[in-house]
């Protein structure tokens, strides 16, 4: 450790960090533009520039090392002077549409002008929009907000290790662009939108757009592989808008990948089902909640006891895992339960962030059904929860099951193969324990409100078994809750709240 | 010492003089007087990467370290350039600015744009003439650039740039009645 003084104040530091990290560790804010935690430092913004005690010359705090004794300046009037003067430089060059920018309201340009431009710009030059041009698949760039302070090319480098994109320097405006004959395809390129200190780097996937200040964030995990990134969903008026990383540096740091990200509007898709729908010949026909519950007590009753197969699945949570267990104890007919997911996916794998395990409860959803559905008995009456991968609908289908429950909150996509289907919360719209891995448990609160008539795991087992048993338990309502209560604690339950 | 002469002067060349000799003997004896017969101007010393010393300041000083420091300028090896009256400095300026920003490594974000605005400045200053306005802009751009610039070529063409517009003012502000900021 050494020691060093920064505004008056005695902060040590670890041999090594740079004043601005020594800075942050004992609170002092210097604010930085080019710079990011996550990466190497560049030096090109000049607004971190702060005074050392002996220098004749201004220092770059993001890139000097902090020594022993060193006695650091951060708001004299030569450093606000310089800050005011280097943001003026780079707000020359930069379009204000803020008006019509997709960052307004979250925009670090703008924070820091506020925070350190003492006058207007020395002269700005009135810039037209420079249009739009697309990077790659994901990410369209405006040249006419971009700064040039290099933090995407770093990422890129850095983080998803590709060099897709570089800086160039050489035109009249300055700013990020493709490599040659290269599109900036990565599996992480949004990331680099997310890091971008301007609205220069827009994410092309889909994403509603919506101003800053309308939007809340939620913490969230994504539900895309076994990793469970921590992400922020941030919502507009209730409804899902988009996902990002936020930081957890024991299981994604910083980021996410760019399909966890489009798995939102998969899981808020239009066609989602909204209501209970039961299958008429080859047609999904609509139906009331009442309707379809008796629809599958009928079924139950007419299947011979022990001919009920119950599939869990390592995509749902462990509540939701938990109340479908409970309902197979509780029906007399049930004979085995199983388990279905996603499958293995070695491509999906990149050893960065996503793992092929593509299933985001695989460890919870195992200890509660072992086995896969390679045992399906034949014949049998099917209750499923989630959206079980194709190869384990494949199984189902070649089981030919007497007749089969689909209880799902997933889009259908033209399956026909379940008699009824009845609609649940998703991921966000309900509390959940999530185990990805033995010793790696998430859980997540409900953050958005239900979409239509769906309704939770709980209720829906807890209807079933009501509607197929004549001589109802009253308990059994207390029974569930305490058995998902007793599943959900056997992990930890509120340990790890991410 | 030798002392290498150059610009508007009759005979240029490298002469050998005591250090510390006045400059009038360089000019006046070894190079023979300003060309033409024209007033002296200015002196560059090490071309445009430190201050300019204005023909007052040159006609007094003495050839050694000490005096050039003195006036915030350098003699570094002894190359000095000789501006005569006739000579345009927002041309001077223009082209020095011009031939940095050719060079410059254009990494710095603040520097980069300091220089863009320099030379965007004296490029609109040689085609329209000069204002009061402009060269305001340009001594604001020349401060920031040195208090920014990573490289020793950048900060010495921002003391340049910044010695040149404050020395020459009536020249760059286009007015003589106008007043130094």
């Amino acid at each position: 450790m050494i020691g060093l003084e920064i505004d008056g104040r005695s902060v040590d530091a670890p041999e090594g960090s740079t004043i601005l990290e020594a800075a942050r560790r004992a609170g002092v804010e210097i604010p930085t533009l080019c710079h990011h935690p996550s990466l190497s430092p560049e030096a090109a913004c000049g607004i971190c520039l702060v005074e050392v005690a002996g220098r004749s010359e201004l220092v770059r705090a993001c890139s000097e090392r902090a020594s022993d004794g060193m006695r650091v300046c951060t708001e004299t009037d030569a450093v606000m002077r310089a800050r005011s003067d280097a943001i003026g430089m780079i707000m020359m060059r930069h379009g204000n549409d803020c008006a019509g920018c997709d960052s307004a309201g979250l925009c670090e340009l703008s924070e820091v002008y506020f925070r350190c431009a003492q006058r207007r710009p020395i002269e700005s030059e009135s810039l037209g929009s420079g249009g739009t041009i697309s990077l790659g698949p994901r990410v369209l760039l405006r040249p006419d907000r971009c700064i040039a302070c290099g933090r995407c090319v770093r990422f890129a480098k850095e983080v998803a290790r590709c060099d897709q994109i570089e800086l160039d320097l050489e035109c009249d405006s300055p700013r990020v662009t493709k490599a040659p004959f290269r599109d900036f395809d990565s599996a992480y390129s949004v990331c680099a939108c997310d890091i971008c200190p301007t609205g220069a780097l827009v994410p092309d996937v889909g994403e509603p757009r919506s101003v800053g200040w309308r939007l809340e964030s939620h913490e969230a995990i994504c539900t895309g592989c076994s990793r469970a990134c921590a992400v922020w969903l941030d919502s507009a008026d209730g409804r899902a808008v988009r996902l990002r990383p936020r930081r957890d540096d024991g299981v994604n740091g910083r980021w996410m990948c760019d399909f966890g990200r489009q798995g939102l509007r998969r899981i808020f898709a239009e066609d989602r089902p909204r209501s209970p729908m039961i299958r008429d010949g080859l047609e999904m026909k609509g139906a009331g909640w009442d309707e379809a519950i008796s629809a599958v007590a009928d079924r139950l009753r007419s299947v011979a006891s022990g001919k009920v197969v119950v599939v869990l699945s390592a995509q749902s949570s462990v509540e939701e895992n938990a109340a479908f267990l409970w309902l197979a104890k509780a029906l007399p007919g049930c004979g085995q339960v199983l388990l279905s997911g996603r499958e293995d996916d070695l491509s999906f794998a990149d050893g960065l962030l996503r793992r092929s395990d593509r299933n985001v409860n695989s460890a919870g959803a195992a200890s509660m059904a072992g086995t896969g559905l390679d045992g399906i008995e034949a014949g049998c009456g099917v209750i499923v929860l989630g959206s079980p991968g194709d190869r384990d609908v494949l199984r189902i289908v070649e089981s030919s099951p007497a007749w089969a429950v689909l209880v799902t909150s997933d889009p259908l996509g033209g399956q026909r193969w379940a008699d009824v289907v009845l609609p649940k919360l998703n991921a966000y719209e309900q509390r959940g324990t999530y185990v990805p891995r033995e010793d790696e448990v998430r859980v997540v609160e409900g953050c958005l409100p239900q979409t239509g008539e769906t309704r939770s795991a709980r209720d829906i087992a807890l209807a079933i078994s009501k509607a197929s048993d004549g001589d109802f338990d009253r308990d059994a309502r207390a029974s569930i809750d305490e058995y998902i209560q007793k599943r959900s604690d056997a992990f930890g339950g509120d340990d790890r709240r991410v | 010492m030798d002392f290498e002469i150059a610009g508007s002067v009759n005979r240029p060349g490298t002469y050998e003089l005591e250090r510390g000799a006045p400059f009038a003997s360089l000019l006046l004896e070894k190079a023979q007087g300003v060309r033409d017969g024209r007033a002296l101007k200015a002196v560059l010393p090490l071309g445009t990467a430190c201050p300019a010393l204005d023909a007052a300041e040159a006609l007094s000083i003495k050839l050694d370290e000490d005096s050039f420091a003195g006036l915030g300028s350098c003699l570094s090896d002894g190359r000095l350039v000789v501006v005569s009256e006739d000579d345009s400095m927002i041309e001077l300026l223009s082209r020095s600015v011009n031939e940095f920003a050719r060079s410059c490594c254009r990494r710095i974000a603040s520097c980069r744009e300091a220089v863009g605005l320099m030379r965007s400045i004296s490029d609109r200053m040689s085609r329209r003439g000069s204002s009061a306005k402009d060269a305001g802009c340009m001594l604001d751009a020349a401060f920031a650039m040195e208090a920014f610039a990573c490289c020793p070529r950048g900060k010495g063409l921002a003391r340049f740039v910044a010695a040149t517009v404050t020395k020459f003012w009536p020249e760059f502000a286009g007015n003589a009645s106008e007043v130094k900021p």
